[in-house]
């Protein structure tokens, strides 16, 4: 079964997805901040592997966890912990909740907020929570649309300016 | 004045890219001086933020009309605490008061106890 990871940075923005199977990873992908921050990060565990601490009697041995190893998504968990990053495990459903969420205008710390409160909710209450999400980005992506077409009609407005009448043309 | 019919790739570059659009569909001669299509630029820009500033309140406030109260109350948890933590001056691993928790996470922590 597929697991869906989200990546935040100390901020709480949002730096990327990662799926696992059985530990292992299936994709990632980044946002433009997660490029930033955590790009050289990722494309080193994809030939090096993911540094992992693994403590063996009274010694720690520092190891290099393959992407395709079941452990993966474990080390992963360790090195964000120690890059003070927040790793959150989310289920197909908080996901696609999350979905709605972040195409809503929060910011980073509201969304965050919103998804650990998310992760606590029961499967009716996620239900509730789905709805009004849906209506939410339904109200806001109408919005959007009133405003792209409010500033198309401006710019035809700005472009008639630049018409010469014949009038002006004669003179 | 010098008049031109089309632009030529530097101007392209410089034109916003809803004027020229516009400038595509509408027919007739137009006055594309440099210092004409400047101005409307200008003008354009201006209006855009207006309209992009107004857009922001109408989006915010027709999804806050959309989410629940315990959403919104959700949404704010980590604001208060972080607020709370700079008031401190140190991280607080525990909110203890209850008024500061949302309702569901309350409801949720009441329940697991």
């Amino acid at each position: 079964m597929e697991t869906t990871s989200l990546l935040f940075d100390a901020e709480c923005r949002v730096l990327g997805e990662l799926c696992t199977t059985g530990g292992s990873l299936v994709r990632a992908v980044l946002t433009d901040d997660g490029e930033e921050k955590i790009g050289s990060a990722l494309h080193l565990w994809q030939t090096e592997g993911v540094p992992f601490l693994r403590k063996m009697e009274d010694v720690q041995v520092q190891e290099h966890i393959s992407v395709r190893d079941g452990r993966f998504l474990e080390s992963v968990r360790q090195w964000a912990s120690v890059m003070h990053l927040q790793f959150v495990s989310v289920t197909s459903d908080v996901l696609a909740c999350w979905q709605q969420i972040a195409r809503l205008p929060l910011e980073p710390l509201q969304r965050y907020s919103m998804l650990l409160a998310l992760r606590s909710l029961d499967v009716q209450e996620l239900s509730v929570w789905r709805e009004s999400l849906h209506e939410a980005t339904d109200a806001v992506t109408h919005e959007r649309e009133k405003a792209a077409k409010e500033i198309q009609t401006m710019w035809t407005n700005v472009a008639k300016s630049l018409v010469i009448s014949p009038k002006r043309k004669k003179t | 004045m010098e008049m031109k019919r089309s632009f030529s790739i530097e101007q392209q570059h410089s034109l916003p890219a809803g004027l020229q659009r516009a400038l595509n569909t509408l027919p007739g001669e137009k006055d594309l001086s440099a210092d004409a299509v400047s101005r409307a630029a200008q003008r354009g820009y201006r209006e855009r933020e207006k309209i992009l500033a107004a857009e922001k309140k109408k989006e915010v406030a027709a999804m806050l009309a959309a989410l629940t109260p315990e959403m919104k109350s959700a949404m704010k948890f980590h604001a208060i605490q972080r607020t709370q933590e700079a008031a401190d001056g140190e991280k607080i691993h525990h909110v203890g008061s209850s008024a500061v928790l949302p309702d569901v996470l309350h409801h949720r922590a009441l329940r697991r106890d």
